[in-house]
Formats: C-alpha cells, sequence, structure tokens
C-alpha cells in the first residue's frame, strides 16, 4: 500500500535523540570498507586483465635476472640487488608496458554500475521473490493503517515510505528494505497476528524498524550487499581463480618457469589478501550491523515502544557452544540478553568495540596498499599519512564518545584496549600484504611491533587527554582541544607507519646491512681510531634511521610536542588536580637530575680516552661524545617516563610524556652549560683544557641536538611509558595477588592500562598565586620547547648534520651500494639463466661498445703513424683522439652503469677493469685538450701522458675480454 | 483420479476453526489462503529460523492454532489420498502427476469422511503438537474437539475412500516429522 506515502510531520513528536551520535562512526566505517572492497577491486581486476607475460614486449623477467635476482636466493638479497640497479632496472624495464591501471579502473566503474543496477532493482526482485502484498489487502478495517501512520509520525518519518505483507512469514518481525529515499517495511504476517495478542509488541518491531530507517542503516546495508555480491562474482572470484591457478600449476609441476618455487609465497599471499577480505567485509558489515541493531532498538524505545518487547529468549541454536563465540561473530544481531543489556545500560552503546577497532585497522592497511593503484599515493610516506587520515577519526571519534559517556559511570576508558586491537589489525593487515618476497615470513617479524605501539600510544593518550578535556568550562573550548586531540592521533600513527614503510620494513626484512653501510660511511666521514668505538658505533648506525624517521616532518614534530603541552595546557585552564603536575615536575627534575649524572660520567669516561692532538679530538672521539650525549638525555627521558608511567595511577601516559619532556629539556640545558664551559670542569672537561664561558659553542651543539632527538624522544617516552604502566601493572596484579584481597568485584575492567581508572577528578578552582604560577610554568616550557621545535625544523631539511644527511628520503637510496654484487645464485640453473639475462639485455653490448670505442682509437693511431710529417715526428690531431679518448671514458661509466656481473669474484674483475678504463680514457681526452689550465708543460709531457693512458687502456682490454668469456661460459654450460 | 478424495476443504475447515478458536489469527490465514496448500503448509511447518539483516530479530513462529489445525488436517488429507491411490502404479501416476502440475496452483486438497476411530485419532494429533507447540493442555482440548466438531458436521457429500485403519500413525509420524 503507498496510501501511507504522504508526508507527515512528526517531528515534533520525536524525542531528542542524543544517542544518535553513536552511530556517527559507523557510516564512515563503512565508506572506508566499501572503499576498500572498490579499490581492491581495481588492482583485482588489473591483475585478471593483463596480458599474460609472453604477450607482453619486452623481458620483465630476464631484466630481475640481469640485475642479479635468484629466484631461490634470500629476499634481502634481491631487495638489494633490484634497489642497488634501480637504474639501470627502470632502464631495461622501459620497454616492458607498465600496468594499465585504466583497464581496471574502466572495469572497475563498471562493476559499480552493475551494483549500482543492482541495489536499486533488489527491493523490486525482492517483492516479487517473496510474493509480497500491500498492506491494504490484509487490512480490512483499515485499522492497521491508522496505527502504521500514527507510529510514523511518531518516529518523525517524513519521507517515501511503504508497507507491505508477506504472507509466508509465520514469525512475529518485519524487514525494512529498498533505495535511498524510497523505503519499504515488509511486515511478516505472525505480526498481525501478534497486534492482536500483544499491540506493544507490534509497536515495538514497527518503531525499530523505523529506527533502521531514521539511522540510515537501510542504505548502508543495501548499498554495501549490492557491492560486495558483486564484487565478489565480478572481481574477486576472477581474482582467486586467476592467482589459484597459477598456484596450482606450480604445485603439480606444469611450470618451468624459474620463478618457481620462489613465487609460491607471493602467489600464496596474493590469495591470502583476497581470502582476508572475504572475512573482513562480512565480519566488518556483521560487527556494523549489529551495533546499529542496538542503536535501532535503543531509537524504538525512545519512541515510546516498551522495553519489555525484547524479553525473548534465544533459541539454542545448531552450533556447539564452542563455536557459537565465532558464529556470533557473523550475526547480524546481537544476542536479545545484549540488547536487553545495551537497552538498560546506554553507556554500551557508547563503548569501543575491540572488532571495530582491529577492523579498522586491517581495513586502512589493506587500503593503503591497493591505493598504490592511484597515481601520486605510491611514495610510503603519502600511503602512511593516508592510512593514518582514515584511521585516526575513527579511533579518536569513539573513544571520546566512551570515554564522554563513562563519566561517572565507573566504567573507565583507557585506550589500551582499543589501541592494541587497532594495532593488531595494523599487524595483519600488513601480514596479509605479504612483502616478504619468496620468504613465507619476514625474517624479523617482531618489528612490526612497532605498529602496536603507535596505535596504542595514540589510542590511551587520545583516551586520557579527552577526559582530562572534559573538565574545560566552554563547549568551544572542549571542541577545540578535541581537535587538536584528532590531529595529533593522526601525527602519531602516521610516526609510527612512516617509520614502519621507512625503516620498519625493511629492518623486518633482514636490510641490516644499512648498518654496515652507516659504519662505513660514519668512519670515512670523521676520521680517528674506530676500533675503540667498536659496540658504540654499532648502536649509532642502528638507532640513526630510526631516529631520522621522526625528525623530517612538521606534523610529526609538532605532535611531539603537543602530546605533553596539550594536557599541560588543560591543566593550566582548569587546574584539575588528576594530572598532579606538581609531582610530575618533580619527577621531571629528577630525570634531569639523572641526565646531568649521566652527562657528567660520559665527560668523565671520555676525558680518559681523549686522544692528544687537536685533530684527532674533533673526529671520532668528537661525534661519539655527541652520541653519548644524545644517549644519556634519550635515555634518561625514557626511564623518567617509564617510571612516571609506572607509579601513577591515573592520566599516566600525559603525566609521563610532561615528565620526559621537563628532563630532556633540563638535559640539554645541562648539556648546554657544560659545553659553553668545557675547559672549566677539570676532570669532566671532553673537548679542551682552556676554561671559558663560549655559549655559541653550547648553542650549536643544542641546535644539532634538538635536530636529532627532540621529536623522537617525546615519542619513545610514550613507548617507554606503555612498557612502565605494564610493568607497574604486573607488580600491582601480583602484589594483590600475594595479599588476600577480593578485590577483582571491585576492578571488573582493570587492563595493563588501567582501566579502571577513577571517577573524573573533581574540577577544583585553582587558587590565583598557584593559577598564575602555572600558567607561567607553562609559558615558560611551552615557549622554550616551541622554540626548539621550530629551530629543529628549519634548520632539518636543507642543511642535516653530516651523520645525518646519510639515510636519505627514500630507503632505495639508503639500501646502498656497499655490497659491489648479488651474492651468486645457489643453483647452477638461476647462475646461468643469470648470465644470459646479463649478457642479453647489455652486457655484449656495453663490451662491444668498449672494444669498438678502444679500436677506434686503435685505428686512428695506425693511420697517424702511416702519415708522419715530414720531419718525421707523427702529427696526432688532439681534436679527433680527446674525442675518441672522451667517447671511451663513456662507454666504460655507461657499462659500470650496468647491472653489475651475475658472479661476485667475476665483478670485482669487471668493475676494476671499467673504472681503469674510464679514468685512463678521461686522463687520454684531457691530454688531448689544450685548456686554460694546461697542466702539461711541455708537449713531451702530454705526448707522455697520452701514451700511458693508450697503454694502460689496451692492457686492461684483455681482462675485459677474459671477464667477458667467463660469462659467456657460464650462460651456455648446459649447452 | 484427482487428489480430491471428498468435499470438504481443508482450508476451510482451517478458517472455520480458527474463527472460533482463535480469530486474531484469520489475517495469517487470509494471507496464506494465496498459496497452495502444500506451500502453505510448507510455510506452516516453518523453515528454520532466518534471519534478515535490520529485521527485527524474532525466529519464533506465532500463529500456533493455524499452524496445528491445518498441518494436521493436511496429513490427513495426504494420507487418505495415498491410501485411495492403492497400487504402486496409480501411486506412481499420483506423485508424477503431482511433479508435472507444479508451477500451476493445485486446487484444494480435501478431506475425507472420516468414521469415529479416525476422528479420535485427528483429535489425538492435535492435542499432541498442540501441546509440543507450546498451547496448554485446556485449550488444546478445546481446539480439538472443535476441529472434531467441524469435521463431523462437514457436508459429507462426496464419493471419495475412506482412510484406511492406520492412517491416524503416518499422521503422526509425518507430523512430527514436519515439525522438525
Amino acid at each position: 500500500m503507498k496510501a501511507v506515502n504522504a508526508p507527515v510531520d512528526g517531528a515534533a513528536l520525536v524525542p531528542d535523540r542524543p544517542r544518535r551520535r553513536g552511530i556517527a562512526d559507523t557510516g564512515p566505517r563503512f565508506a572506508l570498507l566499501m572503499t576498500v572492497v572498490t579499490v581492491s577491486s581495481v588492482s583485482m581486476l588489473d591483475t585478471v586483465l593483463a596480458p599474460k607475460p609472453n604477450d607482453t614486449p619486452g623481458d620483465p623477467l630476464g631484466c630481475l635476472l640481469a640485475a642479479g635476482l635468484d629466484p631461490d636466493g634470500r629476499n634481502v638479497d634481491n631487495v638489494l640487488s633490484t634497489e642497488r640497479s634501480s637504474e639501470a632496472l627502470s632502464k631495461c624495464m622501459s620497454g616492458v608496458p607498465t600496468v594499465e591501471h585504466w583497464k581496471g579502473m574502466v572495469a572497475t566503474l563498471l562493476l559499480l554500475a552493475v551494483a549500482a543496477a543492482v541495489y536499486w532493482w533488489t527491493p523490486r526482485l525482492r517483492e516479487l521473490r517473496h510474493r509480497t502484498v500491500p498492506v491494504g489487502d490484509v487490512d480490512r478495517d483499515g485499522t492497521l493503517a491508522a496505527e502504521l501512520a500514527e507510529l510514523r509520525a511518531r518516529a518523525g518519518i517524513t519521507y517515501g515510505l511503504a508497507f507491505r505483507v508477506d504472507p509466508a512469514r509465520t514469525t512475529a518481525g518485519a524487514v525494512v528494505y529498498g533505495r535511498f529515499g524510497q523505503y519499504t517495511v515488509c511486515l511478516h504476517a505472525g505480526l498481525l497476528v501478534r497486534r492482536s495478542t500483544d499491540p506493544e509488541g507490534f509497536r515495538a518491531v514497527v518503531l525499530h524498524e523505523f529506527a533502521h530507517i531514521r539511522n540510515r542503516d537501510v542504505d548502508f546495508a543495501s548499498a554495501s550487499t549490492a557491492l560486495w555480491r558483486v564484487f565478489v562474482v565480478l572481481a574477486l572470484l576472477p581474482y582467486l581463480y586467476h592467482e589459484g591457478r597459477l598456484l596450482l600449476r606450480g604445485l603439480f609441476g606444469l611450470t618451468d618457469s624459474p620463478f618457481w618455487p620462489g613465487a609460491a609465497s607471493i602467489l600464496a599471499y596474493s590469495l591470502l589478501a583476497g581470502l582476508v577480505l572475504v572475512g573482513l567485509v562480512p565480519l566488518a558489515r556483521a560487527d556494523l550491523l549489529r551495533r546499529r541493531e542496538l542503536h535501532a532498538d535503543a531509537g524504538a524505545v525512545d519512541c515510546g515502544a516498551p522495553p519489555a518487547a525484547w524479553q525473548h529468549r534465544d533459541p539454542p541454536g545448531t552450533v556447539a557452544a564452542s563455536m557459537r563465540r565465532v558464529t556470533a561473530l557473523l550475526r547480524t544481531h546481537p544476542t536479545w540478553a545484549e540488547r536487553r543489556r545495551a537497552l538498560a545500560d546506554h553507556t554500551r552503546l557508547s563503548g569501543v568495540g575491540a572488532l571495530s577497532m582491529f577492523l579498522v585497522g586491517v581495513s586502512a592497511t589493506l587500503l593503503v596498499n591497493e591505493l598504490q593503484v592511484v597515481p601520486g599515493l605510491s611514495a610510503d610516506s603519502g600511503a602512511a599519512w593516508c592510512t593514518a587520515a582514515f584511521m585516526a577519526p575513527m579511533l579518536w571519534f569513539p573513544l571520546a564518545r566512551s570515554v564522554a559517556a563513562s563519566q561517572g559511570t565507573g566504567r573507565g576508558e583507557s585506550g589500551v584496549r582499543s589501541g592494541m586491537w587497532l594495532g593488531c589489525g595494523l599487524i595483519l593487515g600488513e601480514f596479509a600484504r605479504g612483502r616478504h618476497g619468496n620468504e613465507w615470513l619476514a625474517p624479523e617479524p617482531w618489528f612490526l611491533l612497532g605498529l602496536l605501539l603507535a596505535a596504542t600510544v595514540a589510542a590511551v593518550w587520545s583516551a586520557q587527554c579527552t577526559r582530562l578535556a572534559l573538565a574545560l568550562p566552554r563547549r568551544w573550548a572542549r571542541w577545540a582541544a578535541g581537535l587538536l586531540n584528532l590531529l595529533v592521533v593522526a601525527a602519531v600513527l602516521g610516526a609510527g607507519l612512516r617509520w614502519w614503510y621507512w625503516s620498519g620494513q625493511y629492518l623486518a626484512v633482514g636490510l641490516h646491512d644499512r648498518t654496515d653501510l652507516l659504519r662505513h660511511q660514519m668512519t670515512s666521514m670523521y676520521p680517528g681510531t674506530w676500533q675503540a668505538y667498536s659496540w658504540e658505533l654499532s648502536a649509532v648506525a642502528m638507532l640513526l634511521p630510526n631516529l631520522v624517521d621522526f625528525t623530517t616532518s612538521i606534523p610529526v614534530e609538532a605532535a611531539a610536542l603537543a602530546l605533553w603541552l596539550l594536557p599541560l595546557v588543560v591543566w593550566a585552564c582548569t587546574g584539575a588536580p588528576g594530572l598532579r603536575v606538581r609531582r610530575t615536575l618533580l619527577a621531571g627534575l629528577a630525570g634531569g637530575a639523572l641526565c646531568w649524572a649521566g652527562l657528567l660520567a660520559a665527560g668523565y669516561v671520555q676525558h680518559g680516552r681523549r686522544p692528544g692532538s687537536w685533530a684527532e679530538r674533533t673526529g671520532a672521539y668528537s661525534f661519539f661524545h655527541t652520541w653519548l650525549v644524545m644517549g644519556a638525555i634519550l635515555a634518561s627521558s625514557l626511564l623518567t617516563a617509564a617510571a612516571v608511567a609506572a607509579v601513577s595511577r591515573h592520566f599516566w601516559l600525559p603525566r609521563a610524556l610532561l615528565a620526559a619532556a621537563v628532563a630532556q629539556l633540563l638535559g640539554m640545558a645541562g648539556w648546554f652549560v657544560l659545553f659553553s664551559a668545557d675547559g672549566c670542569l677539570g676532570r669532566y672537561s671532553f673537548l679542551t683544557d682552556r676554561c671559558q664561558w663560549v655559549p655559541a659553542v653550547g648553542l650549536s651543539q643544542i641546535d644539532m641536538l634538538t635536530r636529532t632527538i627532540l621529536a623522537p624522544t617525546i615519542l619513545f617516552a610514550g613507548c617507554a611509558g606503555l612498557v612502565g604502566a605494564g610493568v607497574g601493572w604486573g607488580v600491582r596484579r601480583v602484589r594483590r595477588g600475594s595479599h588476600v584481597r577480593p578485590a577483582p568485584a571491585d576492578h571488573p575492567d582493570e587492563t595493563p592500562g588501567r582501566a579502571q581508572t577513577p571517577p573524573p577528578p573533581p574540577v577544583v578552582p585553582a587558587q590565583r598565586g598557584l593559577r598564575l604560577l602555572s600558567s607561567g610554568l607553562v609559558l615558560v616550557l611551552a615557549v622554550s620547547a616551541s622554540l626548539l621545535t621550530v629551530a629543529a625544523h628549519e634548520s632539518s631539511p636543507g642543511a642535516k648534520p653530516a651523520s645525518a644527511s646519510v639515510p636519505a628520503d627514500t630507503p632505495g637510496d639508503t639500501v646502498d651500494d656497499l655490497v659491489d654484487a648479488p651474492p651468486t645464485a645457489r643453483t647452477a640453473k638461476i647462475r646461468e639463466w643469470q648470465a644470459r639475462a646479463w649478457l642479453g639485455h647489455g652486457g655484449l653490448t656495453h663490451s662491444k661498445r668498449i672494444v669498438d670505442a678502444a679500436t677506434d682509437i686503435s685505428d686512428a693511431f695506425a693511420a697517424a703513424v702511416q702519415k708522419p710529417r715530414d720531419n718525421g715526428e707523427t702529427m696526432l690531431e688532439t681534436k679527433k683522439f680527446s674525442r675518441l679518448c672522451g667517447a671511451l671514458a663513456k662507454r666504460a661509466d655507461d657499462a659500470l652503469a650496468y647491472f653489475p656481473v651475475p658472479d661476485k669474484n667475476l665483478q670485482k674483475t669487471w668493475s676494476v677493469t671499467l673504472k681503469g678504463i674510464a679514468r685512463q680514457g678521461r686522463i687520454c681526452q684531457d691530454a688531448m685538450t689544450p685548456g686554460d689550465a694546461d697542466p702539461y708543460r711541455t708537449e713531451a709531457d702530454r705526448a707522455r701522458v697520452f701514451n700511458q693512458a693508450l697503454d694502460e687502456i689496451f692492457d686492461a682490454l684483455d681482462p675485459l675480454v677474459a671477464v667477458l668469456d667467463k660469462i659467456t661460459k657460464l650462460a651456455t654450460s648446459s649447452t | 483420479m484427482t487428489d480430491e478424495v471428498g468435499t470438504t476443504k481443508v482450508r476451510d475447515v482451517v478458517r472455520a476453526v480458527v474463527t472460533e478458536r482463535a480469530p486474531h489469527e484469520l489475517p495469517l490465514v487470509e494471507g496464506l489462503f494465496r498459496f497452495d496448500d502444500e506451500e502453505a503448509v510448507r510455510v506452516l511447518a516453518g523453515r528454520g529460523p532466518r534471519r534478515e539483516p535490520l529485521g527485527f530479530g524474532l525466529a519464533e513462529a506465532t500463529a500456533l492454532v493455524t499452524a496445528v489445525v491445518w498441518l494436521v488436517l493436511d496429513q490427513v488429507a495426504r494420507r487418505a489420498l495415498d491410501a485411495a491411490a492403492d497400487g504402486l502404479v496409480a501411486r506412481c501416476r499420483s506423485g508424477l502427476r503431482r511433479v508435472l502440475r507444479r508451477g500451476d496452483a493445485a486446487p484444494p486438497r480435501t478431506l475425507p469422511e472420516l468414521d469415529r476411530a479416525q476422528l479420535t485419532l485427528v483429535r489425538t494429533q492435535i492435542l499432541r503438537l498442540a501441546t509440543e507447540r507450546g498451547i496448554d493442555t485446556d485449550e488444546a482440548a478445546s481446539l480439538a474437539d472443535a476441529v472434531v466438531v467441524h469435521l463431523a458436521t462437514a457436508d459429507p457429500g462426496a464419493d471419495g475412500a475412506s482412510g484406511s485403519p492406520d492412517t491416524g500413525g503416518e499422521v503422526n509420524r509425518s507430523v512430527s516429522g514436519t515439525d522438525s
């Protein structure tokens, strides 16, 4: 019956619905899920529609083999070999067409169009399939329509709505479906019976369905269902078939590709990524719908439905009790008991679901992985910020809502649980991306825990800071604090992810060779006796890349500042005693004192091994002293943070961060004093013995320190605080266990982060004097730290210190050319393939060009010798020989830029020989190029140099040819 | 040979009984009259709990009286029909005809004239199924009585075969089977 379609002005009857805020985050989560599905379909259809390797021009696999890739070798070696020869590789690959994303995108657009058609026609099809009838057909006396209209007015639904009856359903329920702006409530025939026997129950059911419409659940549910079904049929199944077929071919021995079995893990992870989606989407959808179900119940009760209508028993079910927890995750309805509990205790609607957070983490990483198809987003940093931008609101908003709802209820929201689940989701998502190359597991997967720490720090800080900010008297101030909170959460998550994409994932792969590279660069940069500093050098080389990841981004540096400053400012505005600022500052002072002690100890130790000469003091010795100072400041700050977090009962993370910041500032001040007055400290002096006050030198040191450790210290302190709090919680538990105290009843929700937070601290108006003092203190701390941050950032991007400039902005640059050649392949067959590819993709051409260029020179020389001048001397055309020698040098350079020879020993000879030819070629070129700054005094001088260069060049040709012969032999060993 | 073994339609008896004993279930009965007997019985027997997203989440069937009466009477009608089609060939024909006719609305099932013993068995079945479905004993007895009265007073003008003595046992097993 469409008669009820007339707009009804019932909005006035609708009660205030503050609880609608509770579902505000589910909309973006639906959007996130659908975005993941859409973007996944692009990459999946890319794969499905890509031409077979044999049909593509170019030889991508050959290029990889030529670059030294060993399908059976260690992943880390393969990563290094492709990174090292990245230029040559891209040159070799230039003939290979890139992935044609447009195909995937067009196919996805078609998929979306099909999904839209499905979405549009599903309600109609459903009516046909279920043979539902308009409600007027069973409403002889018209009372049903009148009652429905009254309920509709009460629910405030003024847009298109039709009622139908499903005569084939004897249950006393109803269901709502439809498309945007046009909904149908289908009453089960059993519900019409219930209307007579239990009118209130009837109204509850109908109001529940109206609440679904009002909350836009119909739009979300039907759109997501349509898209998911079409995606499964048109993208996911073809993709799984495509990848599964390749995997099966390999497993059954139907392939002779050199990349099998190395590619088995890659194919398996491709399948896993698809299967993760199969698990993720239904789970997330069911979780969202369950949450919305609870809100629809609450909405129905708000509109006058009696809670007694929810007194139903859960059916026993057919699955075993042990499996019920698992199957419950896939159900779109919570249990009746849960629904009743949610109706009785509204704070349950505001809680942060562990599963939700986990799924957000998984979705976000999957999304970023897939977003690589979008031009401009493939950079690791872009991916990190993109993920953070998606996740931050979904973490901050539910936490803030939960904290606000738990005010005064005794149920604490610590954020620990949410953060840890989010972190676990990130870890699973990253794991499923399977960036392990031909290995099944990253050799050092524990680096993934960095993501867990980042997510937990962000969540805990957000929850505790929101709790503090609730005491702010003005609404706009609370909103401003909330907005800042959101930005900081995004920055912290972004920092963690950026670290992962820049360093963490390479460390997980086992790229510790970076450490060797840094060691090498440091020792060559700073002269000195490095043997005395062996372990320090290793420590610095390990620490440096991780520090640099956090210092080259304005948002991260600003967030590091806000992490401790924002709670302090809120405290200064409200005087909330929970933060215990005085005690925290005292702890910070203690940390500062510890830091000073460390600085003095470092000075004392270093003084003992101070080299005699000034030149030596400014080398390795000075370098390490600076790092010792940084180590002392970092260690004392982290210790302070851990200790404060371990003993604090409330607001432990902001307190830990504040104490760490104070300790750090004091440590820097201490170092400024010590360094400015170096020489006056006797046994503790580090560089000089002449006592004088030189603040400029101290400032330069502070400048360097801020650039390197100012922001990382605070971020690491957050992690240290987490660890400290965990230890403190564990100790307390053990102690409580040893005492006979039946406490658990009082602390039902206690988690490592002390979820059982106290009732919110009462807002005590601060006394005037105290207030002035606190404001002054905040001002001093804020100004000094801000100035340091600004100074750090202004000097960091352009002119980084020599030590910090080593790791460049992309991993590709940091992964070096330290190792000359990839390790020799394990199997003879791969060695043969590599040699063949190396020769075929340019090895032969480069060798031939060099030999040709050398032959040109010798021919020209022979021609000149045959035509002597009248006086019998040989006349050489300088310009011609300059050109020919230059061409030879260039050929040699070109060959050097080509892939290294896929054999370590041969590569050594190859590289040395080519370098020699290039050098001699340039010498020859210079000798034949007369210029203003002519280094050759006489012509005889010039002729001698020229002749010598030519001799060297021709001598070098023999080893070159020998190398070539050996490679050719290697390439044809099996034929 | 047709599916009719009498002139009393099952659905007429169901409507009469429901009107008398549970008039609030009439909207349901009228809705079910849109389907043929086979489908209506399938609906009433229940297809297991099916939850739909955005439904209220109730999986329990209501409309107890309709289900009890219709299921029992349908079994009586079917057993009588099978007994009438004595012999294997006749049964096969009957079955084949049912299969071939699927898609068209089948004619309503009818009930034969029942003797005293059969009426007693029907009463027992009603009582048993009603109790199983949660109807209290007194109400179940009234319901059973009402059904028997309606069957006994129905117009007997038909030449269909009467049910065999073991019809009741078959009904018992079948009804219990559909209920599970």
